[in-house]
């Protein structure tokens, strides 16, 4: 079902599709969902400290927006489309087995750069890996993803990843869909507006939790995950440069901000919580 | 010699961001903002009395749609034109869109949604979904900061003084072009000048529930408000009552926060409260450590209870 040798040619549109990976046909449209693997933020505990996140054992999922921008494809795919839906992230080994959510959902094969080096790489690098890995895929009209990530939310990939690609960019999305099978239209949530833009593909979306509400795939789905194609990618195969020791940016901290609230949490029966917190309102002058 | 460049597409966010620069006195050299697309040379003058050493005036036709992409090409020439060391931009959707394709564009590192600025541009910003606050900083000789509104002191007006230069940029026109831009629909209230605020969140689990709410409002005499979930997603309330960073930034004498989680997309709108009491279910939720007073418990016994009190000691 692969093809192992894939190599960009430069060019994408013109190309035959050598890099069809799920089949020898030719796809109308080929759209690669960009997945990031995150720490399960509900999960998340402090040290005793109260300010210090313990990162460590914590289960790994994919990024909420992320699934949004998974669904949003599928829906597109479900309109009747001749079209090819593929999950993209770049991580540590353990993707392999997060990564089966998006098949379970429905995308039709996932594309995985694996190297335990992305583990320390910055969120600048990724989005130069994920660059590769479009070209590599080759053919890619439409390319989706979360408007931030669960963990980090810089909200920078989408931005980053167009212009290192020289495509256009239509972020914050909450309606989506492609009227031709060559034009995206998207309706921008901002703070006070919306915004409806058109492009000629290809282009990237980057959308927002209002898209959709992704779907939870059934038991046979996630039984039949497994069985769908997964291509995997180390880094020297996508690149010949090396993971940059230091990234662009230097954390100096990331703890919890100290606490200036009372955080008092009333105690007794519901009768004298409710009696304390009118007492404490009270005496506060806030009632 | 270097500078700062400012922008933003809305005037009153620039000043902002460019009254921060010229506080920082020659550590970055001399501030200019640029002013963009259609009636920037109007705009140009109206920036003269926050005292700009120069305002950069492009009205190039590929600027008029005010295009994410097009944007941050115009900048990142101007930025080259001004030998720009930090470029500031208000950190709206806008600006966050256009602020990291600019720093690529420049090979400039960058940090989006800034919630703190120090001297020495040390950068602060919600992390692990709100939990935690970043302190970093940008070790590329260009950077660029996108800083949330409401973070720096607005500026009072002077007299108008500064340079107004006309660019020429070559620009090409935008891949996406506007189909349209429409307001969000409004109701009356305007939640960010209430002086007490009912915010719900998912605890909620049905609309007809909603009557639960707007009761203990009354007897509270809040207004009522919601996470984004209930409004853009369920559509149980108008926009206009949602608090967080796609929505409003209130500062109320009182806050009761019910059935909220306390995600940071909800929780940068609160910090003004001045007290802040949470009821939820789930003991661990971060919402509590934002809160002066707890309640764990189903909102569906709490409310009720809370109402008849409020109502009971109303009659005294």
């Amino acid at each position: 079902l692969y093809v192992e040798t894939m190599h960009w040619s430069g060019t994408t549109r013109e190309r035959a599709s050598a890099c069809n990976i799920v089949s020898d046909e030719r796809w109308d449209v080929k759209i690669v969902v960009c997945m990031k693997e995150v720490i399960d933020l509900s999960q998340l505990r402090f040290k005793a400290d109260k300010r210090t996140p313990i990162m460590e054992g914590l289960p790994r999922v994919l990024g909420q927006f992320d699934k949004n921008a998974l669904e949003g494809a599928l829906q597109i795919k479900e309109a009747g489309r001749d079209i090819e839906v593929i999950a993209l992230s770049a991580g540590a080994l353990k993707l392999r087995d997060t990564i089966k959510e998006a098949l379970a959902m429905g995308a039709d094969a996932a594309v995985l750069v694996l190297d335990p080096l992305l583990a320390r790489a910055d969120f600048t690098f990724s989005a130069h890996v994920l660059v590769q890995a479009i070209h590599k895929i080759g053919d890619v009209d439409l390319v989706l993803m979360g408007e931030g990530s669960d963990d980090e939310y810089t909200g920078q990939i989408p931005a980053r990843m167009a212009a290192s690609l020289g495509w256009p960019q239509i972020t914050t999305v909450r309606e989506l869909g492609l009227p031709e099978p060559s034009r995206v239209r998207a309706t921008r949530d901002l703070e006070q507006e919306l915004e409806v833009l058109e492009c000629e593909l290809p282009a990237i979306v980057s959308v927002t939790s209002e898209l959709n509400t992704p779907r939870l795939p059934p038991l046979t789905a996630i039984l039949k995950a497994g069985r769908k194609p997964v291509q995997e990618w180390s880094l020297s195969e996508l690149l010949s440069e090396e993971v940059p020791s230091e990234g662009q940016i230097r954390v100096l901290s990331n703890l919890a901000p100290a606490q200036e609230r009372k955080q008092e949490m009333l105690e007794g029966d519901l009768e004298q919580q409710i009696a304390s917190l009118l007492r404490a309102l009270e005496g506060e002058g806030a009632i | 010699m270097a500078g700062v460049l400012v922008f933003s597409e809305q005037d009153r966010l620039a000043v902002d961001l460019l009254a921060w620069a010229q506080m920082q006195g020659d550590l970055f050299g001399p501030a200019t903002v640029a002013a963009l697309g259609a009636g920037a040379r109007r705009r140009a003058q109206w920036f003269l009395q926050y005292q700009p050493v120069r305002v950069y005036v492009c009205e190039h036709p590929a600027l008029e749609a005010a295009v994410d992409s097009v944007l941050a090409r115009a900048l990142a020439l101007i930025a080259e034109e001004v030998d720009a060391g930090l470029i500031i931009l208000a950190a709206t959707r806008r600006g966050r869109s256009i602020a990291p394709r600019l720093a690529e564009l420049l090979g400039a590192g960058c940090v989006t949604e800034a919630i703190e600025l120090e001297v020495e541009l040390v950068t602060g910003r919600y992390a692990l979904g709100g939990n935690t606050v970043c302190r970093e900083i940008i070790t590329t000789p260009t950077k660029v900061v996108a800083v949330m509104p409401g973070v720096l002191e607005p500026p009072t007006a002077g007299p108008p003084s500064g340079e107004i230069i006309e660019l020429e940029l070559a620009l090409e026109a935008p891949k996406a072009a506007l189909v349209e831009r429409r307001e969000k629909p409004k109701t009356a209230v305007d939640i960010a000048q209430s002086e007490r605020l009912l915010c719900v969140g998912r605890g909620l689990g049905r609309e007809e529930d909603i009557g639960l709410i707007q009761d203990l409002a009354q007897a509270l005499d809040a207004e009522v408000a919601c996470t984004r979930p209930l409004a853009s997603e369920l559509g149980w309330m108008s926009e206009d009552r949602m608090i967080g960073i796609s929505g409003k930034k209130c500062s109320p004498r009182l806050m009761f926060s019910v059935g909220v989680s306390g995600q940071v997309q909800h929780t940068v709108g609160i910090m003004g409260a001045r007290v802040i009491v949470a009821i939820n279910s789930d003991t661990n939720a971060p919402i509590f450590r934002l809160a002066d007073y707890g309640i764990v418990g189903d909102l569906y016994e709490v409310l009720p209870a809370l109402e008849r009190v409020l109502r009971a000691r109303a009659g005294n």
